[in-house]
């Protein structure tokens, strides 16, 4: 809502600067948004004298003017009638740019040379008055100036955000009480006269509410012979401060009352009305509309309509009809002036996509018992200054009317929700200048108006009192006597604790959008019902994610786009599953991937290592250390999105948690990506029960180890996670390690078949080891790896 | 023999071993030198060997003699020694300018730096972090946060729907509504996480960003409890010196409402480009929680009161990294991660 600082001024007196008004303004809720200053329109217009008008030699309709801009003269080329000497006129230098983006360039009209323009109103967006050039008040204006509207010079203008509890600020009057308040003075409202003529207006028209609960209150005026024709400049230069532009009288009569008041008006051209009649229903389904802006409207039987007696006029509460608008020809008008409900005139600017100055004061409700004064308002500037009549009387149908109400306050409840007291006589004077009526004493009984209609309980109205009140004067309370807590949240501490070993790994922590395409979706987990998004912002954001792992690839591929190969990206977020109509199961999951070289910057002292599958898998190894989580398995599983070869789910205690693998080159074509991605992902949800809630310390080992390593020669087939885990059962309870230090195939190795050097370790915990105690162990290891897998010992 | 000739002898051989030392260019110059003197056949072997020749009182001063020379010869050869290796063992080439074999570290991303520095302070102040669920119910979303169906605050957020009365959850304020229905008073918990708004990318939306909520229901707790708890915070954030201002605004569920700000960290509240001029930056809203949402939850209004507070996480780590374009979170440039 803009705020016109001259047009406040009219209803309260006040010597703030437009910076303190702001200030101040905001700091009782009214946010100002920002500050229209008064100043210039336009650079390089200027104010100059009409020196001398001659007629151009070889045109007619043109004149050839001298015109004085101070320091210099111009010649300047004139089409406009109405140009004369000493006028006062608005001049557009070469290089100034006018309204519409107009640039005035040095040329040559019929011969003569022209400087400069001399500017309707409208060429300066004044208004639409193109009828000639605009002249200026003698008073108003210095021979050299720079050229700004009445309006601009006068006037600072305030764009304050109201919010949508505050139907009342939407008007100068509404946020005039609020300054009021601000400076603990009552402000004014202007004295409404009507001056009726001896016709009563029941002779002209009638009118009928058929939907009573859209429509509670409708009153109506006519004004007839009305001359309908630009405004007077104060009425302009008003409107145009706050952003509106003029049209003609009476349109402008309407909107200025709408800005005023906050009760929005719609003037018909009453002779368009048929019947005698208006009428107001609700729209049949299907209907079709015509309103003022030309568009045809579908309606539905939602929507309310204002009708005659043979057809709509106008979209209630919306937007006139153009088969009733006021024209240059309009001699009698109907002004409008109703209470719609804010529901049904929300429905319908909603769903027709219309939100109209008029529509946003009904939606959040206006004042019905308000609607009398506006339209006498209107009325009384028509005959002002449009030379109307008022006809004698007002139409109003309001059959049940909105009473004010009264809610309780007790001051010992400000107190209890504010934490400080407020001196009795402030909250006095706020809830009087507020328009509040207050009886009683203890609880204070406070009448509230019907223009506030978001004040029904205690708590709103201890809201409006520690607003004026200033929420600074309230202290920030240091001393908490609160329930002490021994809660902590386990589950987000074990994800930072598995973000922390990530990037102790050097992994980067992404976050990527939880909103993906359809495409993520088939892709990578076919076979997971993902949830739809019903209204998407575009096909890429259609379905929540199913896994995290389409996310990194969109990172991967976005940081190649940008030429960064060598990768380790993590991220731990939301997956979602839909369950049909129910809310989608939702868990938080961890996914990383890693591709390019293993160092992010490459090292002059080793040549370049690429990222394989043991990579991946050693990470994982290490994740799962990291968190002290026992029995993690890795078993070859296929999934869709993995290469067969290298596809695994992650198993821990015999429930699956994960997978990982080599992403397949299919798949990282539809992400354009050509190298290899080894990627993983993890249930959190299922892996947070398999952390340990407490660790055990176990002693540390007194006695020495025995270290035995063994190289044997077995088919290359056969994995080597086998014979390791054979090792180890038959290896006795001293065995404590099996670690494989090389696998090796080719020279001095039969084809077919690879050696496998392994590296046994035995310790006792109670005493020291005897070597040929190991030696019977490792005839039975290495027999039981003959007899299971005829493996050989390499000598 | 007697001791003078002893004497002589040893004179001569210092100044030999002294010469000799002076022509040693290396390491098995030197050892060849010690044992030339100090081994077992040496020359100072030779003289201790010779002292049984002499007769009986010549013997301890020759003794001394030897031995003070034998003294003399180890310091020396024991000086040069280290001369030597020093010398020697600077001699092979290292370039020192070479970088150094670095160990590979990984970055947080800024909006979990800024989460847990949040985090921190309110679990600091007695909060208990909590869940919450980012596809919600209607009712959750808006209707027990006193936000019914055709409210014009529903314009205020423009919501991602889906299913049939199911959003993604345009706040964390859902959070508030389903730990006061789980659990009688106290509540004292904040509740970080991800928010949705059907918004077209630029440089201040991004459809996607996280919130967090915070709640505290109790007998007795103010207007002024929460004025200290943003303040305690922002202390916390920012840094002692930092100031808050309340705004009286308006949302649903709270009331009285309020939009705070933080003094400008850039600017220390002088005024300049982020704060435009105003010395203070908008960070988010906060209030009493209205009684209404009380009656949804099956809350005494009357016995308990309480106040609730959000925060954008992105917004705030904007503000302190000095991040101009909020696109950058989810885009994921390693060139932006590895900044922080």
């Amino acid at each position: 809502m803009k705020i016109g600082l001259n047009w406040l001024k009219d209803y309260i007196a006040f010597d703030y600067t437009v910076e303190e008004l702001a200030n101040s303004l905001t700091m009782v809720g009214l946010e100002v948004e920002d500050i229209q200053q008064g100043q210039s329109d336009f650079q390089d217009v200027v104010v100059g004298k009409v020196t001398r008008v001659e007629k151009h030699s070889s045109a007619d309709t043109l004149s050839v003017c001298r015109v004085d801009i101070g320091k210099t003269i111009l010649t300047v080329i004139c089409g406009a009638p109405n140009v004369s000497e000493n006028q006062l006129v608005p001049v557009a230098k070469l290089g100034a740019i006018l309204s519409g983006g107009v640039r005035i360039e040095s040329k040559s009209i019929r011969g003569v040379q022209s400087e400069g323009m001399i500017c309707s109103e409208r060429e300066l967006g004044i208004s639409d008055h193109h009828g000639g050039i605009l002249v200026l008040d003698k008073k108003d204006y210095t021979v050299g100036e720079l050229f700004s509207s009445q309006a601009a010079q006068n006037d600072s203008a305030l764009n304050i955000n109201v919010t949508p509890n505050r139907p009342d600020c939407l008007s100068h009057i509404g946020v005039a009480r609020e300054v009021g308040v601000i400076l603990g003075e009552a402000f004014s409202k202007p004295e409404v006269v009507v001056k009726e003529s001896t016709e009563s207006i029941d002779d002209c028209i009638s009118i009928e509410i058929l939907d009573s609960v859209g429509c509670p209150r409708y009153s109506a005026r006519v004004v007839y012979d009305v001359t309908v024709g630009p405004s007077p400049a104060w009425l302009k230069h008003r409107l145009e401060s706050v952003g509106v532009r003029s049209i003609n009288n009476v349109v402008d009569v309407t909107n200025y009352v709408l800005m005023e008041t906050g009760q929005p008006l719609h003037g018909f051209d009453n002779d368009l009305i048929q019947g005698q009649k208006i009428i107001v229903r609700k729209a049949k389904p299907g209907e079709i509309f015509t309103t003022l802006d030309g568009e045809n409207r579908s309606l539905m039987s939602e929507d309310l309509l204002i009708c005659d007696g043979e057809r709509p006029v106008a979209l209630a509460g919306v937007m006139g009809g153009l088969n009733s608008e006021v024209s240059d020809h309009t001699q009698r008008i109907l002004l409008e002036s109703a209470y719609f409900d804010p529901m049904t005139i929300r429905r319908t600017a909603k769903r027709l996509g219309m939100s109209t100055e008029a529509s946003q004061r009904f939606e959040r409700g206006t004042d019905p018992n308000n609607t009398i004064n506006a339209v006498n308002r209107a009325a009384q500037l028509l005959s002002e200054i449009a030379g109307g009549k008022v006809m004698e009387g007002v139409v109003d149908v309001y059959p049940q009317p909105v009473q004010m109400w009264e809610v309780s306050l007790r001051p010992s409840r400000i107190t209890k929700v504010l934490g400080t007291e407020i001196p009795r006589e402030n909250v006095l004077e706020i809830l009087h200048l507020l328009g509040l009526e207050i009886r009683g004493e203890n609880p204070f009984l406070v009448t509230v108006p019907t223009f506030r209609p978001d004040l029904t309980r205690e708590i709103d109205l201890i809201e409006e009192i520690v607003r004026h009140y200033g929420y600074e004067k309230i202290p920030a309370q240091l001393y908490s006597k609160m329930t002490l807590s021994y809660e902590s949240n386990q589950e987000q501490n074990l994800t930072e604790r598995m973000k922390d070993i990530f990037v102790g790994m050097g992994f980067l922590e992404t976050m990527n959008n939880s909103m993906v395409s359809k495409e993520h979706i088939s892709f990578i987990t076919p076979n997971i019902p993902p949830v739809k998004v019903q209204n998407p912002l575009n096909p890429e954001t259609v379905f929540l994610r199913t896994s995290l792992l389409g996310g990194l690839l969109d990172s991967v591929q976005w940081n190649k786009n940008h030429y960064e190969n060598n990768l380790r990206l993590f991220e731990i977020g939301r997956i979602f599953r839909a369950k049909g109509k129910m809310l989608p199961d939702e868990v938080d999951s961890i996914a990383g991937v890693l591709t390019g070289s293993l160092r992010s910057k490459p090292f002059w002292g080793e040549s370049e290592r690429t990222i394989d599958f043991f990579h991946l898998k050693g990470a994982l190894e290490t994740f799962q250390e990291g968190l002290h989580i026992e029995g993690v398995e890795f078993k070859p599983e296929r999934y869709d999105a993995l290469k067969p070869e290298t596809s695994m789910k992650i198993v821990c205690r015999n429930e699956q948690i994960g997978f990982m693998g080599e992403i397949r080159s299919e798949i990282l074509e539809q992400w354009d990506i050509a190298n290899q991605i080894f990627a993983f992902e993890i249930v959190l949800n299922d892996l947070n029960e398999k952390c340990p809630q407490m660790l055990k310390f176990r002693p540390i080992p007194r006695f020495p180890s025995i270290k035995r390593d063994l190289s044997v020669v077995v088919k290359k087939e056969i994995p080597i996670g086998s014979l390791k885990d054979l090792i180890q059962q038959v290896g006795g309870e001293h065995l404590v390690s099996v670690e494989i230090f090389d696998v090796y195939q080719g020279h001095q190795i039969p084809s077919g078949k690879k050696s496998v050097a392994l590296s046994l370790t035995f310790l006792s915990l109670n005493r020291t080891l005897k070597e040929k105690e190991v030696d019977p162990v490792m005839s039975a290891v290495i027999k039981a790896l003959e007899t299971s897998y005829s493996a050989s010992l390499r000598s | 023999m007697t001791a003078s000739n002893v004497h002589t002898q040893v004179q001569v051989l210092e100044e030999e071993f002294t010469n000799a030392l002076a022509n040693v260019k290396n390491a098995s110059e030197l050892e060849s030198l010690r044992i030339q003197y100090l081994g077992r056949k040496g020359c100072i072997s030779k003289l201790f060997k010779n002292l049984e020749i002499l007769p009986i009182e010549d013997r301890k001063p020759s003794g001394r003699d030897i031995n003070h020379l034998k003294q003399k010869v180890q310091t020396a050869l024991r000086e040069s020694k280290t001369i030597i290796t020093r010398e020697e063992e600077s001699k092979p080439f290292v370039d020192l300018t070479l970088p150094g074999n670095q160990w590979s570290i990984g970055r947080y991303h800024p909006v979990t730096t800024v989460l847990r520095q949040i985090k921190s302070a309110f679990e600091r102040m007695g909060f208990l972090v909590v869940q919450g669920l980012e596809v919600e119910t209607e009712y959750y979303n808006f209707e027990a946060l006193n936000i019914p169906k055709g409210h014009p605050a529903r314009d205020m957020h423009d919501t991602l729907f889906v299913g049939d009365e199911i959003v993604l959850r345009t706040h964390t304020s859902p959070v508030q509504v389903r730990i006061m229905e789980s659990q009688p008073p106290p509540v004292r918990i904040i509740s970080p996480g991800r928010c949705y708004r059907r918004d077209t990318p630029d440089a201040t939306h991004s459809p996607v960003f996280h919130q967090v909520e915070g709640l505290c229901v109790d007998e007795g707790v103010t207007f002024a409890d929460l004025k200290g708890v943003i303040l305690t915070f922002a202390k916390n954030m920012l840094g002692s010196d930092v100031k808050i201002r309340f705004r009286p605004s308006f949302f649903p569920f709270t009331e009285p409402s309020a939009e705070y700000d933080f003094s400008c960290i850039i600017c220390r509240g002088k005024g300049c480009k982020v704060c435009k001029g105003t010395g203070w930056v908008e960070i988010s809203g906060a209030g009493m929680v209205n009684p209404e949402v009380y009656k949804y939850v099956d809350y005494d209004g009357e016995k308990v009161t309480g106040y609730a507070f959000g925060m954008g996480v992105e917004r705030i780590a904007m503000l302190i990294y000095e991040v101009h374009d909020i696109r950058l979170f989810y885009e994921n440039d390693v060139r932006f991660l590895y900044q922080f």
